[in-house]
């Protein structure tokens, strides 16, 4: 083996080694045959050019052994390489086959780091960091009526007016989901419908399929056609193109099958499957008060957002003046739209895998510095053998390399365990990304294994190879584990930093604690145990009349009640907690608002019972009751925010309102009940106004029913006695309440869940950490020990003497861990609820935890050395 | 002199491989090795040899050291590597039995049937 700074050197002077070795070569046969000639009696000139000429063409020959030669240099140059690295491999495996616990521990403890981070980096590359997967994707938009500030869905009338004048837009659409049915194999079948008006592909920017796309005379011939979504499509007709011409029966009507459209226009009806695309049919009900729709848009080319928000804005503002509308219209691109809030979530748990990552890698790079201080004699010898700096070195990184590719192998499976958890937090972003492995995520994985094997192997390497290795092989004795005095301060600093990262961890999990046992303590508004909801979506070909509709619902509810074990049934427009899409403004006969302070309130359509059987609280006047809507009186129950802010003398009942919702004049409010939270724990309470459901007859509502119960028991029964009504009826949406309550925290919850796991392996390792540096520096002090105890010190004493030197590593980190913590702790803002980012209890908490645990990890070594016998510790060394 | 042969493909490497039979030799020594031994027939460029020299040294046949030449001169010398000894026996038989063979249809008595 040759010395590596010498090799370096060489490997300069190859070039002109090669070169000298050739021009030698060469040189001493021609002189030789010259020598030779001139000693047969040939004149040295003469000979000199015989030489040349029996030996032909010297300069090809010179050029063909240097080509030669350098090929012969590069394979001993690689040849020695792979020796040297099986050599390590070998070495680094015998290591791990030595220690196996040491190994699995830490590439366990890697890939841990590593998985967190892959989960985490898959989510954030796909919602955040790959390009939209529309093309020119950053002109698409999503447009929304601005009321006050809020985005609020759009009516058909709107969406007509932006078609006509919007100048901004390329292409302009409007989507609202909703439900089909499908005659399946196994009886009626719910499918998800997207029902689209406008040009959708034109907005996505992409082309259909198959066939073509739904045409604005589809809509306005209400021609019977459909398109199938891409998934549908390929699951269902095995991706046959020639399903073009073919029909397909939906809510008993035979539609003609003119497309498929891609899976990612679904994207722009926020939706994850939609089966089926179809023409949307101007009805009468789609009135100007009736917000429901959700329209996207491509901007023209280069036009640029600002351009096009002034040119909106000034369509808007012609449309007021114009006397059609009151409203504004605002827009989001599709990230916004779609990944809004959940970014800076992302964002912060990116930020703490990356801490995360961090501790594992300091922990690591400990326990390889306390591994390396124990081979002191090892390298020591090794060097004294012949093998240079470098030559160690990279033994040592292979080792590292070993277990970070490793660990990274392990923790990609993690990650794939975890992802899917990770994309539930990811919400409605989730429909950007894709399942499965892709190229980005492996490269992420291996380039982070790699640098975290290089992070972790190189302090060991440093320390080891920093000192004098002669004077180690002199001093330093086998079995010796505990390092010199520098090694355990550098172990310190890394212990303290551990600390410090893991605080920053813990008051963030402790923030988002606090906020999730505060939102939980809210109350929604109405009794979600007991109760469960379904859905019914009537097809409008069989129940076009408004009586049939309001027959069907009757029926069924009156029917449901009979079921044993039922306690109350009603219908619903929405179910709480499942988002709105139905709010709009409202008027008081007699009262002038300016049109950005115009009253607005959540409509809901109810039967009677609803209240009952959520148990909102009626608060004065009376619920709702068979007669209402069927008597020809204009009845209408709002919630008390709404009572309270325009009728704050307490006399709402017996007063006016009017909107326009299907409904016409002014309504007579019966009741005021309890307010509820429609659109999460989280946000305030808004207003509602309550209309019975004889009066709007609408197609789709939700049943709540309450059982005594367990209420999921109760659906089987529930779904015979409405296939006795209809059979032909499917049912879909099941879920209990108290399910989508929880869906509606399930962001946060998932969230606060993973940051609670960082935040405790985080802290297992720094405990880990202090064991281990406390456990290092009384093996080094073994000797001292003893001699205290022997001197008559109290073990009490040599337990303080420890804990308070150990506090020194401890505290600093505690305090600068707490100091960062309130940086960064902004950054959670808009996940707290209800608490502060420097909440003083939860870092008073988080404090005394760290303190508890690192002291408990401190008393155990300390304890082993306060109670030793000093005489065997005298005699240890 | 006058009547030369041409060298057959692969026999140089032969050759040289039997060159080196009895140990070390440089370059120039294998050349008048070889010219000696043919008594010159053979119409080879001296400088031939060395191509096919480093090629045998690429093939680890044969290895190289910088040595001092009688004459006090620094030179490459060349020796048979294990595997360089075996090539040259696989060589050595196949040879044999090749010209065997061309000596049976140069000394033939009966024509073709």
């Amino acid at each position: 083996m040759s010395e590596d700074g010498s090799r370096d050197r060489l490997r300069d002077a190859l070039g002109s080694r090669i070169e000298e070795a050739v021009e030698d070569e060469v040189g001493f046969h021609l002189d030789m045959q010259i020598r030779d000639l001139v000693a047969r009696g040939w004149s040295p000139g003469a000979a000199r050019e015989e030489a040349l000429r029996m030996f032909g063409d010297v300069k090809r020959v010179r050029g063909e052994l240097r080509t030669l030669s350098r090929e012969r240099e590069r394979r001993a140059r690689r040849r020695e390489y792979l020796a040297e690295l099986t050599t390590d491999l070998r070495f680094a495996l015998r290591r791990i086959r030595r220690k196996p616990g040491f190994a699995l521990a830490t590439v366990f403890v890697l890939a841990l780091g590593i998985g967190s981070n892959v989960a985490i980096f898959g989510v954030v590359d796909a919602t955040l960091l790959r390009p939209l997967p529309f093309p020119d994707g950053q002109d698409v938009v999503f447009l929304w009526d601005d009321q006050d500030g809020t985005p609020t869905p759009v009516s058909y009338p709107e969406f007509e007016d932006w078609q006509r004048e919007g100048t901004f837009l390329r292409s302009i659409a409007t989507i609202y989901g909703s439900g089909v049915t499908a005659r399946g194999p196994a009886g009626p079948e719910r499918l998800q419908a997207g029902i689209a008006a406008g040009d959708v592909l034109g907005v996505a920017g992409l082309p259909a399929l198959v066939g073509r796309g739904l045409l604005p005379s589809d809509v306005e011939s209400g021609a019977r056609v459909a398109m199938l979504g891409e998934q549908f499509w390929r699951t269902r007709y095995d991706a046959r193109r020639d399903v073009v011409g073919t029909s397909i029966e939906l809510d008993g009507e035979r539609r003609e099958i003119i497309g498929v459209m891609p899976a990612r226009a679904g994207i722009l009806a926020e939706r994850d499957e939609v089966a089926v695309w179809l023409p949307l049919v101007r009805r009468d009900w789609m009135s100007r008060g009736l917000h429901f729709l959700r329209v996207v848009g491509r901007l023209q080319p280069g036009l640029g957002r600002e351009e096009a928000v002034a040119r909106a804005e000034a369509m808007a503002a012609g449309l007021v003046d114009s006397g059609v509308t009151d409203h504004r219209l605002s827009f989001q691109g599709v990230r916004e739209r779609l990944v809004g809030d959940v970014r800076s979530l992302l964002l912060v748990l990116w930020g703490a895998v990356g801490f995360l990552l961090l501790i594992v890698c300091t922990n690591l790079a400990n326990l390889f510095l306390s591994q390396a201080a124990g081979r002191t004699r090892e390298f020591a010898v090794r060097s004294a053998l012949g093998a240079g700096r470098l030559r160690l070195t990279r033994q040592l990184l292979t080792e590292s390399l070993v277990v970070g590719l490793l660990g990274g192998a392990m923790g990609l499976g993690m990650s794939r365990l975890a992802s899917g958890y990770v994309t539930e937090a990811a919400a409605r972003a989730a429909l950007l990304a894709t399942p499965g492995l892709d190229a980005t995520v492996l490269v992420f994985a291996t380039a982070i294994s790699l640098l975290a094997a290089v992070i972790f192997g190189l302090a060991p390497t440093a320390r080891v190879l920093g000192r004098r290795i002669a004077v180690d092989l002199k001093q330093s004795v086998p079995g010796r584990v505990s390092g010199s005095p520098a090694a355990r301060g550098f172990s310190r600093l890394l212990v303290s930093a551990e600390i410090a990262l893991s605080v920053i961890l813990l008051v963030g999990a402790g923030l988002m604690v606090t906020s999730m046992l505060r939102l939980m303590r809210q109350d929604p508004g109405f009794e979600p145990a007991g109760v469960i909801s379904l859905e019914i979506d009537l097809p409008t070909n069989r129940y076009a009349e408004d009586e049939s509709r309001v027959q069907f619902f009757d029926d069924a509810l009156r029917r449901i009640r009979t079921v044993p074990g039922v306690s109350g049934a009603a219908a619903i427009s929405h179910v709480p907690l499942e988002g709105s899409d139905t709010d709009g403004t409202f008027v008081i006969p007699g009262r002038d608002y300016a049109p950005e302070e115009s009253p607005t309130a959540q409509k809901r359509v109810a039967t009677p019972g609803y209240f009952e059987t959520m148990r909102i609280p009626l608060i004065q006047g009376r619920t709702f009751e068979e007669r209402d809507g069927r008597d020809g009186r204009q009845v209408t129950i709002i919630s008390r925010s709404l009572a309270e802010r325009y009728w704050p003398d307490g006399d709402a009942v017996g007063q006016r309102l009017e909107f326009r919702w299907a409904t016409e004049g002014a309504q007579e409010i019966i009741g005021v009940v309890g307010d509820i939270r429609h659109d999460g724990l989280d946000l305030p309470v808004e207003g509602t106004i309550y209309v019975p459901e004889a009066l709007v007859a609408f197609t789709g509502l939700s049943l709540v029913v309450r059982a005594d119960k367990n209420p999921v028991g109760l659906v089987p029964a529930i779904r015979r006695r409405l296939a006795e009504i209809d059979p032909l009826q499917p049912v879909s949406d099941i879920a209990t309440l108290e399910t989508i309550v929880g869906r509606s925290v399930a962001t946060r919850r998932v969230f606060m869940t993973l940051l609670v796991g960082f935040a405790a392996v985080a802290l297992l390792l720094a405990a880990v950490g202090v064991y281990a540096v406390t456990a290092g520096s009384v093996a080094g002090r073994t000797r001292e020990i003893g001699v205290r105890l022997a001197m008559g010190a109290a073990p009490r004493q040599v337990l303080r003497m420890i804990v308070t030197q150990e506090m020194r590593v401890i505290v600093p980190g505690l305090a600068i861990g707490l100091l960062g913590a309130l940086a960064l702790s902004r950054t959670l803002r808009a996940l707290l609820y209800q608490v502060s980012v420097s909440d003083p209890r939860t870092f008073a908490l988080v404090a005394g935890v760290l303190v508890l645990v690192a002291l408990t990890a401190v008393l155990i070594p300390a304890r082993r050395a306060a109670g030793m016998d000093p005489t065997e510790a005298l005699r240890i060394e | 002199m006058g009547d030369h042969v041409h060298v057959l493909k692969g026999t140089l490497d032969l050759m040289i491989l039997k060159a080196l039979r009895w140990g070390p030799a440089h370059g120039y020594g294998v050349v008048t090795w070889i010219k000696r031994t043919t008594d010159g027939a053979l119409q080879i460029e001296d400088g031939a040899l060395y191509p096919a020299l480093h090629r045998l040294q690429n093939r680890e046949l044969i290895e190289a050291d910088w040595g001092t030449s009688e004459n006090n001169r620094r030179a490459k010398y060349y020796r048979l590597t294990r595997r360089g000894r075996q090539q040259l026996e696989r060589e050595i038989s196949s040879w044999s039995r090749f010209s065997e063979a061309v000596w049976k249809v140069v000394e033939a008595t009966e024509a073709p049937a």
